[in-house]
């Protein structure tokens, strides 16, 4: 285990793509739970970097940054196809699995570094916003940090499937683009419309249970006493259903890859 | 037979060895076409095994199934007498049509990770280096070698593992005179050391030169399999002519020294087992009663044993 996620890091680390957007993500990442609150529309909801909502808020300011975590796996796996390194691999001596295996560790590593720094971050971010020195109830809405978690894990196991799908760099993140922002939102609109439950169905499409946003900011937002009672409008965490949710696509993603890398020629 | 080759010295030694390599009726097709056609090798050890056929005859496909990478249809093969599994690979180096590594690597970073998946030591990373003339540039990155480069950096990383076989497809393609000279020895060089070897090439030249057993393969199928002596020998060959040919065919029919006989337009070529003896085939002919308008003895070259054996299919 340990010998693939080394072959992993190895071919990535020294990768100047990988390391620009890594840099990049890690930054903004790192800075969102201090710049949000700088958002002039979200200056009247102090409250939002507090403790405990701050969990909810940067949770819902990552999942907007995580389209980079989906370019970097959809760059590092096309390249395995064009640069014909997966075959190459194969005739070395690792076994088809190995190689789904081996990705899938880096994406569980790099989604459990995340998670730390999330946990890290959000806290003194929590702190420093805080209204008094007292953090007892810091820990409340904490159920937004493995939410993050799989939150991480599924869009990059999304990714995966794409470029694993479409095998060229520029095809998948198209696709990526595509899915997430019209492609959905148009099926969701129909399935609405046309089917009597659609609405049970839609909002089980991968993005809508990937990027969850539990709360309805519209109406949090144009509700005068939301302001007042904020930490009753926002749950303490996404909750049983959205998370079995994430961990079936995400099964559901990575079980699609590797059954197409098992079976195709490479 | 003068000059013989190193190869020929080696190939006393692997009779009776055992099968490194063996396959049964192995198939494998692209849609319709058929790429492989149930195709039986046997490849024991220390031999330099080639596969020789002419471009798009199921070569490279044949490999690409023996190393994992394609699934075959049908049929089997083993490898040291096991069914294939990914850790048998190891003891396997390989180079398939073209060298594949990260470009933005440098060559010794590339061999670190093939050296992490076939779990050697990384001093191997040197010693490969130097065999294949790159450790000069060892800190370079794959994308600014030459295709020369790269391609001995693929042998490099084939023999990284000091692997009990080598597969080599085409290995000397893309490479100048020079390059095709220096593969060849480093090939040969390597088969001394008791390595197994299995080669494919369209290149007849290449196969008699460094190959000690040969599968001649055209469209998928077999053609024929042996030692390269046996198959691809330097055969010498009589032509015949006489005005009663009928009586001509017959005669030579008792003839020992002539292994084979076939009719070429209006001469009957005798393919002989040994150095032809003119005067002997001539007075034995006329003894029976026969008298030549035409004999002529000439060496058979390589390239006509392939001609006939791809002709035949």
């Amino acid at each position: 285990m340990m010998r693939l996620l080394r072959i992993e890091w190895n071919k990535i680390q020294p990768y100047r793509a990988f390391r620009i957007l890594i840099g990049l993500y890690l930054v903004s990442f790192i800075a969102l739970p201090y710049s949000m609150e700088r958002i002039p529309f979200l200056q009247n909801w102090q409250q939002l970097f507090e403790f405990p909502t701050i969990w909810f808020s940067y949770y819902f300011g990552a999942e907007f940054l995580s389209f980079a975590l989906a370019i970097i796996i959809i760059t590092i796996t096309t390249n395995e196809y064009s640069n014909r390194t997966f075959r190459q691999h194969i005739i070395d001596g690792l076994g088809r699995n190995d190689l789904v295996t081996g990705k899938l560790l880096l994406m569980a590593v790099l989604a459990a570094v995340l998670m730390v720094l999330f946990v890290v971050n959000g806290y003194i971010a929590g702190m420093i916003n805080a209204f008094e020195a007292d953090y007892s109830g810091a820990w409340i809405k904490a159920g937004y940090i493995p939410g993050f978690f799989l939150h991480t894990v599924g869009i990059m196991a999304f990714s995966f499937f794409l470029a694993n799908l479409f095998r060229r760099t520029g095809l998948a993140i198209f696709a990526f683009i595509a899915w997430v922002f019209p492609v959905e939102l148009i099926l969701r609109g129909l399935l609405v419309g046309v089917a009597k439950d659609g609405g049970m169905i839609s909002d089980r499409l991968p993005v809508a249970v990937i990027y969850s946003s539990n709360v309805n900011l519209g109406e949090m937002f144009s509700n005068p006493t939301a302001i007042l009672n904020l930490n009753e409008f926002i749950p303490s965490s996404l909750g049983l259903e959205n998370t079995l949710m994430k961990i079936g696509w995400t099964v559901v993603f990575f079980g699609l890859s590797w059954w197409m890398i098992r079976r195709r020629d490479l | 037979m003068t000059d013989l080759p190193p190869y020929r010295i080696l190939s006393h030694q692997i009779e009776g060895l055992n099968n490194v390599l063996k396959t049964q009726a192995l198939a494998k097709s692209y849609g319709r076409i058929k790429a492989v056609k149930s195709l039986d090798l046997e490849v024991s050890e220390g031999a330099v095994f080639g596969i020789l056929g002419p471009n798009g005859s199921g070569k490279s496909t044949t490999l690409s199934m023996l190393l994992g990478i394609l699934t075959p249809d049908a049929g089997s093969f083993t490898w040291f007498g096991q069914a294939p599994e990914p850790a048998l690979r190891k003891d396997i180096g390989a180079l398939l049509e073209q060298p594949n590594f990260y470009p933005y690597l440098s060559a010794r970073k590339n061999l670190e990770i093939a050296c992490l998946i076939k779990e050697c030591s990384t001093t191997r990373v040197n010693t490969v280096l130097e065999q294949v003339g790159l450790l000069p540039r060892a800190e370079s990155a794959f994308k600014t070698f030459s295709t020369g480069m790269k391609q001995r950096l693929a042998i490099a990383s084939a023999l990284l593992a000091d692997p009990k076989v080598l597969v080599l497809d085409e290995p000397t393609n893309g490479l100048d005179p020079q390059g095709i000279a220096e593969v060849r020895e480093l090939i040969i060089a390597i088969a001394e050391r008791g390595k197994t070897i299995l080669l494919a090439s369209h290149i007849l030249d290449e196969v008699e030169k460094v190959c000690t057993h040969v599968a001649v393969i055209k469209q998928g199928q077999l053609l024929a399999q042996g030692s390269v002596l046996d198959i691809l020998r330097n055969q010498h060959q009589v032509e015949l002519r006489a005005d009663d040919m009928a009586a001509l065919e017959q005669a030579l029919a008792g003839y020992a020294p002539a292994a084979q006989r076939r009719r070429d337009g209006n001469l009957i070529v005798l393919s002989m087992i040994g150095e032809p003896d003119g005067t002997a085939l001539n007075r034995y002919l006329f003894e029976q009663g026969l008298v030549l308008s035409h004999l002529r003895i000439h060496k058979k070259r390589l390239e006509e044993s392939f001609l006939e054996i791809t002709a035949k299919a």
